[in-house]
């Protein structure tokens, strides 16, 4: 009778084991299944397509910063203080006067 | 007895479990390195088959950026020059006007006049100006000539009255108009625009 029932028991164990094992092979499978997938859909038009106007979303973002900060720099030029407006006007003025 | 046989029975079944446990878990592990391999290839083929067509692109938009900035910057440094300029245009008519009180019009016109009669290099001088300038100059030829005597300048000066719209200075030429020599004061500015540019931007701006 305990022997049957040893025997009952490890029945369930490979069982247990076949069944992790059936599963496993499932999870395998499909990570395959999925890889394929990735590797296909790289070479597709749209998703290249998809790929380039991220990047070019990106370049835009950058071209904004670009122009932000020439806009900073040339408010800066913009805002010259009187006394070197003050100090190339009396140069040019002076070069004007100087008569040979 | 059946108490041992229930400790065997409960082993086998745990060691079972333990062992499937490990098999999902290897099973997944590798799963993900395949995906995670996949999709390292992938990014190497997309980056093989667009990175040229990418390259360009952000050359392109990178670019047009930085040149609409370089003009930005070039517009509002050639704004603060002409406004230099044009500040210096409005003292150079204060000037003519007689409202500038460090500068004295006369004195200005006299050594133009010499300048002209020094590069032209003849007895006799035609001079003609504005309105106000030719007024003068009607009014004081014979000092002027004497002052430009005294300065080793023997002219005749003879004022061609037809008035020039200017800010002041003197046009003169000899008789034959072979030579003319060009002495306003908004042409001497002029000339001073391009050459002194480097130097009015480093006082602006350095």
């Amino acid at each position: 009778m305990s022997l049957e029932e040893l025997i009952e028991e490890e029945r369930k164990a490979m069982k247990i084991i076949e069944e992790a094992k059936i599963e496993a092979e499932k999870i395998i499978s499909e990570a395959k299944k999925k890889a394929e997938e990735i590797l296909s859909k790289v070479t597709k038009r749209e998703f290249i397509e998809a790929r380039v106007k991220e990047e070019e979303k990106k370049a835009e973002a950058e071209a904004e910063e670009i122009r932000k900060k020439h806009e900073v720099e040339a408010e800066k030029i913009k805002s010259i203080a009187e006394e070197r407006i003050q100090k190339a006007v009396d140069l040019v003025l002076m070069e004007v006067l100087k008569i040979e | 007895m059946s108490e041992a046989l229930e400790v065997i029975k409960s082993e086998i079944i745990k060691r079972s479990r333990e062992e499937a446990e490990k098999i999902i878990s290897e099973a997944k592990k590798k799963a993900e390195e395949t995906i995670n391999s996949a999709e390292r290839k992938a990014e190497e083929i997309l980056a093989k088959s667009i990175k040229p067509e990418i390259a360009v692109m952000r050359k392109r938009i990178l670019g047009a950026a930085q040149l609409e900035g370089r003009k930005m910057i070039l517009k509002a440094k050639d704004e603060a020059i002409s406004k230099v300029f044009n500040i210096v245009e409005e003292k150079l008519r204060k000037i003519v006007n007689g409202e500038d009180k460090e500068h004295k019009y006369e004195d200005i016109l006299f050594k133009l006049i010499k300048e002209a009669a020094s590069k032209i290099d003849e007895k006799e001088l035609i001079i003609t100006s504005n309105e106000q300038t030719l007024a003068y100059l009607n009014n004081n030829l014979k000092e002027i000539e004497n002052k430009l005597k005294n300065e080793g300048f023997e002219v005749k000066l003879k004022i061609e009255n037809s008035p020039c719209n200017c800010i002041g200075g003197i046009i003169a030429y000899n008789n034959s108009k072979t030579k003319i020599f060009y002495n306003l004061l908004e042409g001497r500015l002029l000339k001073l625009k391009e050459s002194l540019r480097g130097k009015i931007a480093e006082i602006l701006f350095s």
